[in-house]
């Protein structure tokens, strides 16, 4: 056991797929078509110059949502930013991969950029840089260790990019990029390496945390925190920003020791295979159940792409503290008893396609379920993933295994600060002036609540910012505002190989069609009669069962007659917009009566 | 549902409910047959048939909410097939609750099953009475208002209502007695009296029971801390008050409208489904004459803000639909001001958390102050969590189990009460939807046959109920994230060549002004694919080449956006 200290979870960690995202063929080989409209050139000239001697906020994302975290400061010549993530699709973004920061106003100041600083390893931080560097110029990045080759491989998936010219950083140091000197200070996560900044001003110190969470036994902060957190005992903290994520949540956090205790006594107790699904973000506590498990002579079988590369991660940074012949190959899962067996597995999310879900779905290779077989589920769900995820517990326990989840067992611990480790981290940091970040806007207002009341924080000192809010401390670090200009906030997304911006038709046109289908009608008109070709074509798809409907489609057909030959009656040179809009009234009426649902109708007219 | 104003009923499609008789061995022995025909696999469409010698008992007839798995549909209803071909042997429905997912399916299906008795709590058939009206559909059963404590005889049933929780003025639970034994079915455990539950431990019994909050671990809160609460909430006078969710339980209705008269607030009755449940309470007298504190939504600006209470609440499944709308600004007496209160609750598996989230921020946004319960916090749902049901399993100690109402897992932790109590594992069975669980009659033994009622599952869909076509929903999913891809190609059959450019037409897919090149590509690709076709065939198969574009076309697609929409090639020869 490495003598770092292990922390554990985040609660609504970003590694988990969309769920209604489904594997390509060939996806991976395709080189993304960066988007050059990215509307007008100088979408960003509304906003005012920064004055000389003021300090310039915005973040690009990660206030309206968990995930796509990205911060800049502007001093002078000079800005840095903080983080670069992705925001998985949910509900409101139908097939769409990822949410991207908006950078529009960095690409417009690329030559002010002078470097590129990530807080941690988990997607949410590092997942946009292969898309965005491309637009900022490719600045520096400043990252640790085991951050830095987190970065490195997930850019191996994109050959096709300019290499990143990453530095080397550690906690303690400090570099100073442009006219800002930027010192980096650990922090507890749920990750290896994980960082909070401190920027230099004339005025005091911006501090922003990344994520983190207490390392704390019973709400009592061990020494290792109150030691890390003892820099700012000398420190004049002029700007705070930090984690929101859990802030909903009263008191401390489930503590480490407790969870690790019971993770270890199940690894040990536990009489038949253990199967152990996680976050595979959750890199310290893999870590952990690696040595434990050899600790009690067991045997680990690491499966889900996810979860091995980010072991491989752990094994370059040297983290990974066990003998070689614990890790043993899936493939030979058969030559072992099966309490000798631990398998770490991918998908607790209800992810169909990752380990544990094709487990559920009797579709994994290799593993095959049984009543003897215990499965301990060692993450919180993510919101939005309740129901794949009682799928998931459904389907397991249909197969007669032993379900242990975190609901009902202390075997998850977030890797996110709940109130009171908030309210001590205040404390400690003791700012001036306070901005919630990481997480939604409720619980951005909850957390800017926890700041007034732990500190007593005038309410003028508090800015509760969304995406794009520009926000500037002015006059010589006595004032914190808000400029009524904003940052451009537009979504940016990546649909399949396009990335850019996200057409609002196009979604609405998919949550709709998604639900009610659509109807297509084909109306061939001849042009030198001025008359209906022939009877109009109907295509239609996810509406209603056709094959069952004849009636129906003989009724829409005489319809669409009547509305075309009308139309051609009254007038000599046809309108196509006009007949189009009354031949999609009527359509849609009709099959509103008929059968109560609204198809999206599209008369396609064609004149010939 | 009902979107549409001509609306001319529902129509059950008869090729829909498959006609063929399935062979099932029918009972004998004078067994007790025991089916649940939803509830077993999921949260919601509870349904569960007790069939002995010449009679079927029918308890609950529940709708499902609409999740991700059935895109665009409005609601699942329990698969009735067994019950259908079985007609001649209802002899009556027992409803134990008001709520959609206990009650819900009985408008949609007591026509197919020749409109048999149904026998629920006076409220309950009120307020079922009410929702036929709604959904315009004609009732024809006789609704036999029942109470605790009573017995009645249904069919060769003896059936004794019980409560057991004394508070609620709809839910109950029964027990059926049987030469040998009797089968008791709970559905309102939650804050319990469990006193009520005088049973004798010599007896035989079966205990079928609902798991709906069974995850929910701890004690239960009890009616005074809910009532605190929601006194606490009206009390204040920082604002309008709002109530999101759960103001059309008649609990919660009945102490709102209490509350408000201690407080001298007025009351606005703004849903439907909130007036549903205050008609029914006045109609049968759980509630008086409430003119004194009711106010019409239109006269809302005549009183100050902090002196109105709202009712907003939507019907289950669709409960926030009248907040999103007030969200956006579509109501145009009401919109939402700092101190305002909107007080919600969400269930874990009914309801996404993500949308409930995007509903807090919206309204943090406005300044609203937020007052978020557990569904497990309040009395909405009448079942008991964890703790409370292991009381129960105690006190009863049955001789065989069987829980129902809940997904799979959530069964299986309740049986796991059980076994804790000492239960042998054959005297527990973990159903599922359509298994025939069949009961000796001296209570000797209990199995699970291999024979299975039909469980595919059956949908409200618009207008429509039956099965569930497979081919529409997969479209529907993909639509929905990878949209669709029209190119309309015109043969001029008289020359055997294309008689024009390809049409396209597309939606939800990609962005066609950005993709101008894209289009120009697509369009000399099927000219290609047709032109190529054309030239190696005299006789034109439609069919033929049709595939041969969809796969072109889908190829083509996928490569060049990796999206991968439902591309449809239309041909049409002039």
């Amino acid at each position: 056991m490495n003598n770092k200290k292990i922390i554990t979870a985040p609660k609504a960690e970003m590694n988990t797929k969309n769920m209604n995202h489904k594997p390509r063929k060939d996806k991976k080989m395709v080189q993304p078509v960066f988007e050059s409209k990215m509307g007008d050139p100088d979408e960003t000239s509304h906003i005012p110059p920064l004055k000389d001697g003021d300090i310039r906020i915005i973040h690009l994302g990660g206030l309206e949502e968990i995930g796509r975290n990205m911060s800049l400061v502007e001093y002078k010549d000079t800005i840095i930013i903080i983080d670069c993530g992705i925001q998985f699709s949910e509900q409101s973004t139908p097939g769409i991969d990822f949410i991207l920061p908006n950078t529009k106003y960095l690409e417009e100041r690329k030559h002010k950029i002078k470097g590129m600083f990530i807080t941690h390893g988990h997607l949410d931080h590092i997942g946009a840089i292969p898309y965005i560097m491309p637009r900022i110029g490719n600045p520096n990045i400043y990252a640790r260790n085991f951050t830095q080759l987190m970065i490195r491989k997930r850019h191996e998936e994109f050959p096709y990019l300019e290499p990143l010219k990453i530095n080397i950083i550690e906690k303690g140091g400090s570099v100073t990029v442009g006219d800002l000197k930027v010192n980096f200070f650990g922090v507890s996560h749920a990750i290896p390496d994980s960082m909070g900044i401190i920027v230099e001003t004339p005025y005091g110190d911006i501090v922003h945390t990344g994520d983190l969470r207490l390392d704390h036994i019973e709400g009592v902060p061990s020494e290792r925190e109150i030691k890390q957190y003892s820099i700012f005992d000398n420190r004049k903290v002029l700007l705070l920003m930090t984690d929101s994520t859990n802030c909903e949540n009263p008191g401390f956090s489930i503590s480490d020791s407790v969870v690790y205790n019971n993770i270890e006594n199940a690894i040990r107790d536990t009489p038949g295979r253990l199967i152990i699904s996680t976050f595979s973000s959750q890199v310290e506590r893999m870590l952990f159940m690696l040595k434990i498990a050899e600790k009690y002579g067991k045997k680990v079988v690491v499966e889900g792409r996810s979860m091995k590369t980010n072991v491989e991660v752990a094994r370059l940074a040297e983290l990974l503290d066990v003998k070689p012949d614990t890790m043993i190959p899936i493939e030979s899962i058969e030559n072992y008893p099966p309490n000798k067996l631990i398998l770490l597995v991918t998908g607790a999310q209800g992810e169909d396609f990752a380990a544990l879900g094709r487990i559920g779905l009797k579709n994994h290779k290799y593993i095959k379920l049984n009543r003897f077989d215990t499965i301990l589920m060692s993450s919180s769900i993510v919101p939005g993933n309740e129901r794949p995820v009682q799928k998931l517990k459904d389907n397991l326990s249909r197969q007669g295994a032993h379900l242990i989840h975190y609901r009902t067992s202390d075997i998850h611990s977030s890797g996110h600060a709940n109130a009171d480790e908030l309210a001590w981290i205040h404390k400690k940091i003791n700012p001036k002036f306070f901005i919630p970040v990481h997480g939604y806007h409720y619980l951005l207002t909850v957390h800017s609540q926890i700041a007034q009341n732990t500190l007593g924080i005038p309410k003028e000192n508090v800015i509760v910012p969304d995406n794009g809010t520009v926000m500037e401390i002015q006059e010589n670090g006595t004032k914190l505002v808000t400029l009524k200009e904003s940052a451009p906030r537009e979504l940016l997304v990546v649909d399949g190989t396009t990335v850019g911006k996200v057409s609002d038709v196009i979604l609405k046109d998919r949550q709709n069609i998604g639900d009610e289908g659509v109807f297509a009608v084909i109306i061939i008109i001849d042009g030198a009669s001025n008359r209906l070709k022939k009877s109009p074509d109907i295509s239609s798809r996810g509406f209603i069962y056709l094959k069952e409907s004849q009636e129906l489609l003989m009724e829409v057909r005489e319809n669409i007659k009547n509305t075309v030959n009308n139309h051609l009656d009254h007038s000599k040179h046809s309108n196509v917009d006009m007949l189009r809009n009354e031949v999609k009234l009527n359509v849609s009426n009709l099959l509103l009566d008929a059968t109560g649902k609204k198809p999206l109708v599209i008369p396609i007219i064609i004149t010939i | 549902m009902n979107k549409n104003k001509n609306f001319k009923g529902f129509k059950t499609n008869s090729e829909l409910i498959s006609r063929k008789e399935s062979y099932i061995t029918p009972l004998k022995d004078d067994n007790i047959r025991i089916i649940n025909l939803g509830g077993t696999e999921e949260c919601g469409k509870n349904m569960t048939a007790i069939e002995w010698r010449d009679s079927i008992l029918i308890i609950n007839a529940g709708v499902q909410f609409s999740s991700s798995a059935t895109p665009g549909v409005d609601y699942v209803i329990p698969n009735i097939k067994y019950l259908e071909d079985n007609v001649s042997k209802i002899k009556g429905v027992v409803v134990t609750s008001s709520n959609l997912e206990y009650s819900g399916s009985i408008p949609f299906i007591l026509n197919t099953i020749d409109n048999p008795r149904v026998y629920g709590r006076l409220y309950t058939n009120t307020l079922i009475g009410k929702r036929f009206e709604q959904l315009r559909i004609d009732n024809k059963s006789e609704f036999v208002p029942v109470e605790e404590e009573m017995s009645i005889k249904v069919g060769d049933f003896d059936v004794k209502f019980i409560s057991i929780n004394k508070v609620l003025a709809d839910t109950l639970s029964l027990e059926i007695t049987t030469p040998n034994g009797n089968l008791i079915y709970t559905s309102d455990t939650k804050n319990m009296d469990i006193n009520s539950i005088s049973t004798d431990k010599q007896n035989n019994n079966l205990f079928i029971a609902e798991s709906m909050n069974i995850e929910n671990v701890g004690s239960e809160i009890s009616y005074k801390s809910v009532e605190d609460k929601l006194a606490k909430i009206i009390m204040s006078d920082t604002g309008t008050i709002l109530f999101a969710t759960f103001a059309n339980n008649i609990y919660h209705m009945l102490k709102i409208v209490e509350l408000c008269r201690k407080t001298n607030k007025k009351l606005i009755v703004s849903s439907s489904s909130c007036r549903l449940c205050l008609e029914s309470a006045q109609e049968i007298g759980l509630l008086g004459d409430i003119n004194d504190i009711l106010i019409e939504a239109k006269d809302y600006s005549n009183y100050k803000r902090n002196q109105v209470v709202m009712l907003i609440s939507g019907s289950e499944g669709r409960e926030f639909d009248n907040l999103y709308k007030i969200l956006q600004n579509s109501n145009d007496y009401y919109s939402i001001k700092e101190g305002d209160h909107v007080v919600m609750a969400t269930h874990p598996i009914i309801h996404n958390q993500r949308t409930a989230q995007t509903t807090k921020d919206e309204l943090s946004r406005l300044g609203a102050i937020i007052h978020h319960f557990k569904y497990s916090d309040i009395l909405y749902s009448p079942s008991a969590g964890h703790d409370e049901l292991g009381t129960l399993h105690s006190k009863l100690m049955p001789k065989f189990f069987i829980p129902v109402s809940g997904c799979h897992y959530m069964l299986r932790v309740h049986s796991d009460i059980e076994r804790k109590i000492g239960a042998p594992e054959n005297h527990i069975v973990i159903p599922d939807n359509g298994m025939l669980i069949e009961l000796r009659s001296d209570f000797s033994r209990i199995t699970n046959t291999r024979e299975k009622a039909e469980s595919e599952i059956v949908v409200v869909d618009g207008n429509k109920i039956g099965k569930l076509h497979n081919v529409v929903i997969k479209d529907r999913e993909t639509l929905g994230a990878q949209g669709i891809f029209f190119a309309i190609i015109l043969i001029d059959m008289k020359n055997h060549k294309l008689k024009k450019a390809p049409d396209i037409a597309t939606r939800g897919f990609v962005f066609l002004n950005d993709s101008q090149d894209l289009i120009t590509n697509v369009k000399s690709i099927i000219t290609e694919t047709t032109n190529s076709y054309l030239n190696k065939n005299r006789h034109i198969e439609i069919d033929d080449l049709k595939a041969d574009l969809q796969s072109v076309l889908q190829k083509y697609l996928l490569q060049k956006t990796a999206k991968d929409p439902v591309a449809i090639p239309l041909i049409i020869k002039v």
